[in-house]
C-alpha cells in the first residue's frame, strides 16, 4: 500500500456515514479524568440500526469514548465531557457545567440549552452492557423486569410478555424459559451475558452499548452473542468496544481506529480491513504495533 | 531470520518468518521455472533430446514446491488471521505459485516436442521462435524480480510489454504458417513449432499476471485491463 506516512498525529482518515442516517453522534468531544485529557476533539458518527465497532490499542479512549455516549461517567466523580453528544439531534451534553465549559472552549455555545437533560432517561434510551456479565442478585425474570419496573407501573402479563420478548432478542428464551424464578447468578458466563443483553433491550432503547462484551466468553458463547447482535441490529443501533478484531470485522458495518484519544481512521468496515488508509491503522490491525 | 525492515516488522516475529518463508518457497521455485526455460532453449537450439528429457523429469520439483506452499499459506491463514496488505500477500503468492507451476508445465510441454522437430532447427522461422522465447524469459525474469522486490512500479513495465510480445507471437505464427504452405513435408513438424510458440506466449501472459498479481499486492489496487490477447 502507498501509504502517506503520517506527517503530524493529527493526520486522520474519516469516512462517515450519510448524515440522514445518524441516530447517535459525539462532536469534537473532550473528556477529563481530573485534569488529565483523555480524548482530543473526538467526533463519531453512529449509523442507525448498525453496528458501529471501536478498536485501538490499550490506552486510546474507546472505553471511555462508549462511557461518555450515554453520559455513564457522570456517576463518577471528576470525570466531565466537553463538547456535544447528539441523541437524535437533541443535545444531551447540555447541563450547565457542561455548555459553560463548551462556551469557554469554543468561545460559542453551538446553540446548546441548558435544558437539564435527565441523565437516566438518556440511559434509559442508550443502553450498556458491560465486559463483566452483571447480572442483578435476584431471578432471571427480575433481571429484566427490574428496569422496567423503575419506569413503568403494568400489569403482570404485560410485564411477561417484555421478559419473554426480552430473552427472545437476546437468544436466551429458548435455555431459561422454564426456570425464570431461578437466580441470574446461575447462568453460565456467556448466559449472563445474554441476559445482560435482555435487561438492556427490556426498556426498548434507541441505541445499545457493548464495551468489549465476550472478551469473558468462550467460542461459542462468543458465536452466540454476536449472532444475537447480528438479528439485533435490525431494530437497534449498535456500538461495540473491542479487542477483538476478526470481531470487528464480522460484526460491524462501520469501524473507527482510535489511538492516543483521537479518533484515526474511521469508515465501512469492508475496506477498513482490506484497505485501510492510514499507515497507523495497517500497523494496528496487521499486528505490527509496538 | 527474516528479510523484512524493522519499521515493517510485525511484533509476532514468527509471523515475518513465515512470510519470509513462503517469500523462499516462490522464488526457489520461480528460480526452477527459469532454469526449465533456459534447457528448453538449449534443447531446442540443439535439437538435444536428452536435454529435452531433463527439463521433463525436473518439472517434477516444481510441482513439489507448489504443493509445499499450499500448505505454508494455510498454516499462515490458520495462525495468523492475516489482513490488509499481509491477507493480499498471503492471497496473491497462493495465486503466483500456481502461475509458477504453469509456467514449468510449458517448458516442460516444450521440452516433450523436442524429439518431434526433425530437421526443423536450422529452420528459417526457428531464430524468431528463439527471439519470442528469449522474450518471455526477460518477462518471466522481471517479473519474479518484481516480486522478490515488491515493486508496484517495476511490475508495471512487465504489463507493458505484453502486448509487444502478442505481437511478435502473431508473426510468429505467420512465419510459420508460410513455411508450411512452403514445406509441406514438414507440416507436422512445423506444428509442433507452432505450439511451442504458443505455450511460449503462453509463458508471456502468465509472466503478466504474475506481474499484476505483485502490483496488486503492492499497491491494493488492480491494473487496468489489458488488451485482449492474441488468438
Amino acid at each position: 500500500m502507498i501509504f502517506s506516512d503520517d506527517l503530524a498525529s493529527q493526520e486522520q482518515a474519516i469516512t462517515a456515514p450519510d448524515a440522514a442516517n445518524v441516530v447517535l453522534e459525539a462532536r469534537k468531544l473532550d473528556f477529563f479524568y481530573g485534569k488529565t485529557q483523555s480524548l482530543f476533539g473526538v467526533d463519531l458518527q453512529v449509523e442507525r440500526n448498525k453496528i458501529t465497532a471501536l478498536i485501538g490499542p490499550s490506552g486510546c479512549g474507546k472505553s471511555t469514548l462508549l462511557r461518555a455516549l450515554n453520559r455513564i461517567y457522570d456517576l463518577y466523580p471528576n470525570q466531565h465531557a466537553t463538547g456535544r453528544i447528539l441523541l437524535d439531534g437533541e443535545d444531551m451534553l447540555a447541563d450547565r457545567g457542561s455548555v459553560a465549559r463548551l462556551k469557554a472552549r469554543d468561545g460559542d455555545g453551538h446553540g446548546v440549552s441548558t435544558a437539564m437533560v435527565d441523565p437516566a432517561r438518556l440511559r434509559a434510551r442508550v443502553g450498556m452492557v458491560f465486559q463483566k456479565p452483571t447480572p442483578f442478585p435476584m431471578s432471571i425474570y427480575d433481571n429484566i423486569a427490574f428496569g422496567v419496573r423503575l419506569y413503568q407501573s403494568l400489569p403482570r402479563a404485560e410485564l411477561d410478555e417484555i421478559v419473554f420478548r426480552s430473552l427472545r432478542r437476546a437468544a436466551l428464551w429458548d435455555e431459561v424459559k422454564d426456570k425464570l424464578d431461578t437466580s441470574g447468578l446461575g447462568l453460565s458466563g456467556g448466559q449472563q451475558q445474554r441476559l445482560c443483553v435482555a435487561r438492556g433491550l427490556a426498556i426498548d432503547p434507541e441505541v445499545l452499548l457493548l464495551d468489549e462484551p465476550a472478551s469473558a466468553l468462550d467460542p461459542i458463547s462468543t458465536a452466540k452473542l454476536e449472532e444475537t447482535l447480528t438479528e439485533l441490529k435490525k431494530d437497534v443501533t449498535i456500538v461495540i468496544v473491542t479487542h477483538n478484531l476478526q470481531q470487528a470485522a464480522r460484526l460491524a458495518d462501520h469501524t473507527g481506529f482510535m489511538f492516543l484519544g483521537r479518533m484515526v481512521e474511521f469508515g465501512p468496515t469492508s475496506d477498513f480491513f482490506a484497505s485501510p488508509r492510514l499507515k497507523r491503522t495497517r500497523d494496528y490491525v496487521t499486528g505490527r504495533f509496538g | 531470520m527474516t528479510d523484512i525492515p524493522g519499521k515493517d516488522r510485525h511484533t509476532a516475529s514468527a509471523f515475518d518468518r513465515d512470510l519470509s518463508e513462503l517469500r523462499a518457497l516462490i522464488s526457489e521455485m520461480g528460480g526452477l521455472a527459469e532454469v526449465a526455460l533456459d534447457n528448453a532453449r538449449m534443447a531446442l537450439t540443439r535439437g538435444d533430446s536428452e536435454l529435452a528429457k531433463q527439463v521433463v523429469e525436473n518439472d517434477r520439483k516444481i510441482d513439489v514446491l507448489e504443493a509445499q506452499v499450499g500448505q505454508h499459506i494455510i498454516g499462515l491463514i490458520v495462525r495468523r488471521a492475516p489482513m490488509a496488505d499481509d491477507l493480499r500477500e498471503v492471497l496473491s503468492a497462493h495465486r503466483i505459485a500456481g502461475i509458477v507451476e504453469r509456467v514449468g508445465d510449458y517448458s516442460k510441454t516444450i521440452a516433450k516436442r523436442v524429439p518431434l522437430l526433425g530437421n526443423l532447427f536450422q529452420s528459417e522461422p526457428m531464430p524468431m521462435v528463439l527471439d519470442l522465447l528469449d522474450g518471455v524469459r526477460e518477462m518471466l525474469k522481471s517479473a519474479l524480480d518484481s516480486f522478490a522486490a515488491r515493486d508496484a512500479e517495476a511490475a508495471q513495465a512487465v504489463c507493458s510489454r505484453d502486448r509487444d510480445i502478442d505481437e511478435l507471437y502473431n508473426r510468429v505464427f505467420l512465419a510459420l504458417l508460410a513455411h508450411m504452405m512452403s514445406e509441406p513435408a514438414n507440416i507436422g513438424a512445423t506444428a509442433h513449432l507452432m505450439f511451442i510458440a504458443k505455450s511460449l506466449e503462453r509463458v508471456g501472459d502468465q509472466a503478466t499476471n504474475l506481474a499484476e498479481l505483485v502490483y496488486f499486492t503492492a499497491s491494493g489496487e488492480q491494473l487496468p485491463d489489458r488488451h485482449a490477447t492474441a488468438g
